[in-house]
């Protein structure tokens, strides 16, 4: 009886201790400062207007962390519409300084604080790439070797797994192996309003970018000027249907500094998991931050991933960031072939007895709707995986699928070498050159 | 060297700091521009020059009411979670702490990031060694310094503030002095300083702070204690303007009231990078 007393008080206080390890996760800091040069705050006092639309999107961005983790899954439709409304009016009149993470997100910063560190770390990359380009006193034919200095810094300086990868989002998103779990496009369904102003966002960036180098270092406030207003008068209006890639976007910019463009594509792709996995009502704090913190290492920078930076390919290598053509409003794009792709390399090992062509054909048509803005008539609402059971059963479960924290490991490492197959065969992209300045002509949509 | 040239030397320290960016309004520091700070140093490879001038209105003094301190400081983040900062602070007027200063070096090092439960903690220790007229002895702080936030009253997240952080911040100092002076202004041996603090953003680019502290003073049977509020102001990414005002209570304080205003700027040198050409 003793014994037992004894056993079960032991049982108890390592239950305690756990529990209490568990509610009080020991972090250390760890912030890094930006990276000193002359250039720093050239966006800042050159491009001011262009400066301030980052800093307003940056407040929604980063309310809306705590926004989803503390009101009720139940409200999704009301949170949405109120916070498409507030966010707006920052946007249209956006504030002087722009904030980091925590400043809106007080609860999410202290739940997994190295969420933030990671999105605060590559802003600053962002920060310091937008000011090499914007600081006239850098030769055009120097600021690949300013950017790329600014890209070691960024690699080398924050402790690892806080570094978005170099590589391109076909690695990131195999390692990360999310597309089973349940919290997958919860917030792309449930919050579209939320969901499509990031897209708006997610076309800003780039085209800031794309913008700084068609313009030169002299016609930057004009071009700059230009595709300010197009947001305005058509972006927020008629937004993107989907996340942008820097390929797509910023076809230039990426063939200077492939590895800022996969960084930030990295970091995009990232901001949207973590929105998801906030709006989950299933799972604990705990879990989800969990399942947070194994996605920022999947997808973090790993050595190695070098080999990869410039194995993609650009749709439209003449786009004008000054136009808004049909394909970038369009919900499919660069990412949706990434999903569609993982998939078909995931489908083998889920169904191996083979699928019957109805149930495949439900498969892709609950893919295509999942992947888009809300829910549809006839998608079924939830994950994928639901939504794949419901019109595919006997899907068979990969240890990790679906469990907070756990990485589907056979799964990854499959898709990880069929791509590496596939891109063995993709050339690397070629080198912009830029010995040549450019200089502002009017702007050309590019149809292709 | 004139009993002004340190002020001054201050003054166009502030006056003429170089663009840089990231100086962080949300980041308390002791003086900018409240006493009771945060248990957060600057960031690794952050460089700041800091400076503030401090009015205090003394009572009871028998050569007078007036004490103006100058504080210039630099602040480096040597590693992460460590910053080292060094000041040197001159107090010019008609009180009797006057026509005198210290040199401070410091370093501080935060233990962990807030959790949800767990508050930011952080250990500093500094040394302080006056001189100028009828300066005492130098002294050591050990300072145990703490940050806890406080929930939200609004979850649902109707105004754009909802979340911002709201924290309380705890400090307790003491102080060694191994020479203290004898005779009729005679010096304690050790002496403390305990308070607390409240900070809160108020809008994008102002936070709000509060705090209430008592130091015993140098001075046997004297002691600060103060309760002060202030903000501070993000102006540009890379400056911080602050200002406050503080009310003395307690039969033993020293002063009635005190007004501070400072700035702190982040660097944006030194660099070296020479781009192959």
């Amino acid at each position: 009886m003793v014994d037992f007393s004894r056993r079960s008080f032991l049982a108890g206080a390592a239950t305690l201790v756990g529990g209490t390890a568990r509610a009080l996760p020991f972090e250390q800091r760890n912030e890094v400062s930006f990276l000193k040069g002359p250039y720093n705050l050239a966006f800042y006092y050159r491009l001011n207007k262009a400066y301030r639309i980052g800093a307003g999107m940056h407040f929604f961005h980063s309310k809306q962390h705590d926004l989803l983790q503390l009101t009720r899954f139940e409200d999704h439709a009301a949170v949405d519409a109120r916070f498409d409304k507030e966010a707006q009016e920052w946007l249209r009149d956006p504030p002087a300084i722009e904030p980091e993470m925590p400043y809106y997100s007080s609860y999410v910063d202290r739940a997994m604080h190295t969420l933030f560190r990671t999105i605060d770390w590559t802003h600053m990359h962002h920060e310091q790439t937008y000011d090499v380009m914007a600081f006239r006193e850098i030769p055009w034919s120097e600021k690949k070797a300013w950017t790329d200095r600014a890209v070691k810094y960024y690699l080398t300086m924050q402790t690892p797994g806080v570094p978005r990868s170099v590589a391109p989002l076909e690695v990131t998103m195999r390692r990360a192996g999310i597309m089973m779990k349940p919290y997958f496009n919860y917030f792309r369904n449930f919050y579209p309003l939320d969901q499509s102003l990031f897209y708006v966002a997610h076309w800003w960036h780039p085209a800031a970018y794309e913008t700084q180098m068609i313009s030169g270092n002299r016609d930057q406030e004009v071009a700059m000027s230009e595709t300010i207003d197009l947001m305005y008068r058509e972006v927020m209006p008629n937004r993107p249907g989907r996340m942008l890639l820097s390929r797509e976007m910023m076809p230039r910019y990426s063939r200077m500094s492939p590895e800022s463009a996969n960084i930030f594509d990295n970091l995009h792709m990232l901001h949207g998991i973590a929105y998801s996995i906030l709006a989950y009502p299933d799972w604990s704090v705990e879990e989800k931050r969990a399942e947070m913190y194994r996605v920022i290492e999947a997808m973090g920078y790993q050595p190695g991933d070098e080999a990869y930076t410039r194995r993609f390919r650009e749709p439209h290598p003449d786009f004008d960031p000054r136009t808004y053509p049909a394909w970038v409003r369009s919900p499919m794009g660069a990412m949706g072939t990434i999903m569609m792709e993982m998939l078909m390399e995931m489908l083998p090992m889920m169904y191996p007895g083979g699928l019957s062509k109805a149930a495949h054909a439900g498969i892709m048509q609950q893919l295509m709707k999942n992947g888009r803005l809300g829910i549809e008539p006839g998608e079924i609402p939830g994950s994928l995986n639901d939504a794949f059971m419901r019109v595919a059963p006997g899907m068979r479960m990969m240890p990790g699928a679906v469990e907070p924290g756990e990485t589907p490991t056979m799964m990854v490492e499959h898709m990880l070498s069929a791509w590496k197959a596939k891109a063995a065969r993709i050339p690397d992209l070629a080198p912009i050159d830029m010995t040549v300045e450019p200089s502002l002509g009017p702007a050309r949509v590019a149809v292709r | 060297m004139s009993k002004h040239a340190l002020p001054a030397l201050a003054a166009l320290l502030a006056l003429s700091a170089i663009p840089a960016r990231a100086a962080d309004h949300s980041n308390l520091e002791e003086g900018l521009p409240i006493t009771i700070e945060d248990a957060y140093p600057i960031k690794e490879n952050g460089l700041e020059v800091q400076s503030y001038f401090q009015y205090d209105r003394v009572r009871r003094d028998p050569r007078g009411a007036g004490s103006l301190m100058a504080v210039p400081r630099l602040e480096w983040g040597a590693f992460k979670n460590f910053q080292l900062s060094v000041e040197a602070p001159y107090r010019v007027g008609t009180a009797s702490d006057t026509d005198q200063g210290e040199f401070r070096a410091q370093g501080f090092y935060n233990f962990n990031q807030e959790g949800l439960l767990l508050p930011a903690m952080a250990l500093a220790l500094g040394v302080n060694t006056p001189y100028g007229m009828r300066a005492g002895g130098t002294e050591t702080e050990l300072k145990f310094l703490a940050t806890k936030s406080v929930g939200t009253p609004d979850p649902e997240g109707l105004s754009p503030y909802s979340y911002v952080p709201r924290q309380v911040h705890f400090n307790a100092s003491w102080f060694h002095n191994y020479d203290p002076t004898t005779g009729r202004e005679a010096e304690r041996r050790d002496r403390y300083r305990v308070g607390v603090a409240y900070s809160q953003p108020v809008s994008n680019s102002v936070v709000l702070v509060a705090d209430i502290y008592r130091e015993t003073d140098r001075e046997r049977g004297r002691a600060v204690n103060l309760a002060e509020i202030g903000a501070r102001y993000i102006v540009t990414p890379q400056t911080v303007l602050v200002g406050a005002v503080g009310v003395g209570f307690g039969g033993d304080r020293r002063q009635d009231f005190r007004v501070t205003a400072g700035l702190q700027h982040s660097l944006s040198f030194p660099y070296s990078f020479d781009p192959p050409r």
